[in-house]
Order: structure tokens, then sequence, then C-alpha cells
């Protein structure tokens, strides 16, 4: 009797250690490496087929010819620009998903777009982008925009100053980059998500958020610093797909700001 | 426990609801769960049972007014503790805070910590002039001139202990008004010194 209690004993320890194991390797580990980019092409190009054969758009068939770099958001995303044949520069993101890299955006033409990896969290949003390198795109200006607004019900008065920040980002030697959101925005998104009780400003923290030129935008701009439109990257033809939220962001033209 | 359920059954009721002060209020009408026990009594041969079940029946409904008091003794509690008047409900940290463009057009300006902590406790609530506020501030209205009147905010504010309020703090470009927004709704106040340090800013 003794020794089958001890052997209970020791069965128990062991299912409970292999559980204990299993559960750390599939949700607790963080990945070293980036994958191979043998890997990461193939797995695009295998995202991409599907839309292909869908769409039955054969003509237009791009595969992936390059991966241009592997970068890191976090421990556990990475941003993964990449060109493919037909002048194609797009992008992907990719998830470490129960210990494996999981292909969770992808967007054939890189114009600059926002990926919240977590949505609560505006720590956690970046801009990520892949301009066509002709476009010669030396700099990127980021806007967010809230519509001057005002209201009156009874004798309740509002008032919504205009909203109009500005967010000025180098291109450096790359036309692909990612950037981590502005501190001071995340804090007016998060007090305008916890405050915005008569909805005064758009909530972008919540989805569907560009309406009423309320919204974030980019205008890209030439090594003088003047706007220039990036005909090279509108005019690739936009593959997009994602599974963790991220928000299309409007090209912005000088008619859209405010200015002196 | 059916004494509970007697209770709970008493409870419900057709009632009005509204906000009185920004506090929704539910005032109950029409005992609707009285009426229906009694009409279930009605139509059973055993009458009598309705006499011995009333009275738990009526606490029931009552109890909806004992919780109207409750609920309008804590909103005047929470107004008693957290005066909406007082600019100090919303902001007690005035060390903390960094000023922060949110418009484009704004100029730079630096806070003077000393005016600003000084004028913290001496602000005066003023009504929200909404119309001529954004006349002032949209090129529509204004010869095509943008003058947003509140074109900065404040990070890193902290409301009054205990309070939970979280707010946006927007600044005048003229540095002698605060715009806050609030879960409450929105209020303004107006200092009599303005909180720009004077002189050359970086």
């Amino acid at each position: 009797m003794k020794r089958s209690k001890g052997a209970w004993l020791i069965g128990f320890i062991i299912i409970f250690g292999i559980s204990i194991s299993i559960v750390y390797y599939f949700f607790f580990t963080v990945p070293s490496d980036a994958p191979s980019n043998k890997k990461l092409i193939v797995n695009i190009n295998k995202e991409l087929m599907q839309h292909y054969t869908s769409d039955d758009i054969t003509k237009t068939t791009s595969t992936v010819t390059k991966i241009q770099a592997t970068t890191f958001l976090e421990d556990t995303f990475l941003f993964v620009p990449f060109q493919a044949e037909r002048e194609i520069y797009g992008y992907g993101l990719f998830e470490w998903r129960l210990h494996k890299w999981e292909l969770v955006l992808m967007n054939t033409q890189g114009t600059p777009r926002l990926v919240k990896l977590d949505p609560d969290d505006t720590s956690s949003y970046y801009f990520i982008w892949n301009m066509h390198p002709n476009d010669a795109v030396d700099a990127i200006d980021f806007y967010l925009l809230q519509r001057r607004n005002y209201s009156i019900s009874g004798t309740i008065q509002q008032y919504s100053p205009g909203v109009q920040m500005k967010h000025h980002t180098s291109l450096g030697q790359h036309a692909y980059g990612s950037l981590t959101f502005p501190k001071q925005w995340g804090y007016l998104l998060q007090q305008i998500h916890k405050t915005n009780t008569a909805n005064q400003f758009v909530d972008i923290m919540n989805t569907n958020f560009y309406a009423n030129g309320s919204q974030i935008g980019w205008i890209t701009l030439d090594g003088k610093g003047e706007p220039v439109t990036p005909e090279h990257t509108f005019n690739s033809g936009q593959i997009s797909t994602h599974s963790i939220q991220s928000e299309y962001m409007q090209p912005l033209y000088e008619d859209d700001l405010e200015k002196h | 426990m059916f004494l509970t359920v007697l209770l709970v059954v008493g409870l419900f009721s057709f009632s009005i609801d509204f906000y009185w002060q920004q506090t929704l209020v539910r005032l109950a009408i029409l005992p609707l769960g009285v009426w229906l026990t009694f009409l279930i009594y009605y139509f059973r041969t055993k009458k009598d049972g309705w006499y011995r079940v009333r009275p738990y029946l009526w606490v029931g409904f009552f109890s909806n007014y004992l919780f109207l008091l409750i609920t309008i003794l804590s909103s005047l509690i929470f107004s008693a503790v957290y005066p909406n008047s007082q600019l100090t409900t919303y902001f007690t940290n005035p060390d903390d805070v960094s000023l922060v463009k949110t418009h484009t057009i704004a100029e730079t300006k630096a806070i003077d910590t000393p005016t600003l902590k000084q004028q913290l406790t001496k602000a005066k609530q003023q009504s929200i002039e909404a119309i001529a506020w954004y006349e002032d501030s949209d090129p529509y209205h204004n010869n095509e001139k943008i003058n947003e009147k509140f074109p900065y905010m404040l990070t890193g504010v902290k409301a009054k202990w205990g309070s939970g309020l979280d707010s946006i703090i927007f600044i005048e470009n003229n540095g002698k008004g605060l715009l806050i927004q609030s879960e409450q709704g929105q209020a303004y106040y107006r200092l009599s010194e303005s909180i720009w340090k004077e002189g050359s800013y970086q």
C-alpha cells in the first residue's frame, strides 16, 4: 500500500511538471531571434497566394523576393518590410503566438499605417511604413487632428478646442521604418477615451475613428522639406490583411491643415 | 427564502429615470410587483395568504425610495468633498505637470510654477461661452485667421485624492484660463494672473 501511494505521488508530480512546462513553452517563452528570411518569405507568399487565387487576378501576381529588414516591436512582434516583384514595396507584421511566428498583418502598399498591438494601451501603438525608393521621401510629418466643435443643450455649454499636433520623423537612409506613437498624443487619446461622456472628441482608441476631420494622417516630405506625393507607392496594387487592430491613415494635403 | 423573493418582487416597479446634477436618479411610481402578486392571489381559491405577504411586498417597493435617498445623499457628499467650483478638485499637483502644445499655431511658452501654485486656489469658475470661443477660434468666422483659444494642454495632472476623476486640462492662449473636461462634463476657470513665464523661452 505504502509503495503504491508513493508511486501515485511521483506520477502526479511528473504530470504536474509536464503540464507546467507545456504551458510555459507555449505561452511564456519569448523569442530570442527573428526567423530566417527564407521562412518569412514563404509565410508572406502563402498569404499573398490565397488572395490571388480567390480574386483570380493571376496577371498581377507578385511574389516577395527580398526581406529588407526585421525589426522587433516589443518582445513578441516583428516588423518586416519586404520587396516583391513588379516594384512592390510592402510590409508584414509577425506575432509570436503559441511558440510560432504568425503573420498578423500584411500590406503590399507601403503607405503608413497605425498598428495597435494592445488597443487599450497607447504606448503599444506604432506607425509602420515602406515607401517606394523612387519617391525620394526624406521625412514624414504625422498629424493628430480633432475638429473644433461646440455644443449647447439647455444651460450646459461645451467647447472642444481644435487639436492639430505634429510629429516629424526623418527617414534617414531607409525608405521603410517604424515609430513608437508619440507619448503626448497617447496621453491625450487616453484622457479623451476616459472623459468623453458627451462625445466632444473622436475617441481614436476605438476603431473607425476617421470621421468629421478628426483623424491621424500624414504628409511625406522631400529633401527640401516640401510636401511630395508618393506616386510610386500609391501606384502599387494594394492587398492588405490584418488580424490585429490597425488603422488606415489618410494622406493629408495643405488644405487639411490650419495655418496662420 | 420566501421572504427574500417577496422583497425582490416588491421592488419591481414602473419608474422614471432622470439626471439630477449628472447623477442618474430612479423615481419609482407604480408598484407593479405588488399588483402582480395581488392578481396571482386573486385568482387562487385560497385568498387569505395575500394579507400575510402584502407587508413584505410594500417594504420591497418602498426600498426603491430608500435607494433613491442613498443615491442623492452620496451625490451630495461627493460634491461637498469634491466641489466642482474649485479647481483643486481636478488639479492638485502643479509641480509635476508639463505643458504641451495641442495646436501647431501655438507659440512656445513655459509655465511659471510659483504663479500657477498661487493661482490654483484662487481660480474662479466662470461660464463657458461656447459660441463666442468657437467663432473667435475658427478661420471661417475669423477672416481665415486661426486663433485657437485653447492651444495647450497639461499632461501628468492628478485630481484630488480619492475622487477618481480623470480630466483633460486645456490652457487658454493668454495663460489666464483653464478649460477642464472630465466625466462630469466641462468646467472653465479664470485666473487673475497669467501663468506664462515672462521673457525668453527655449
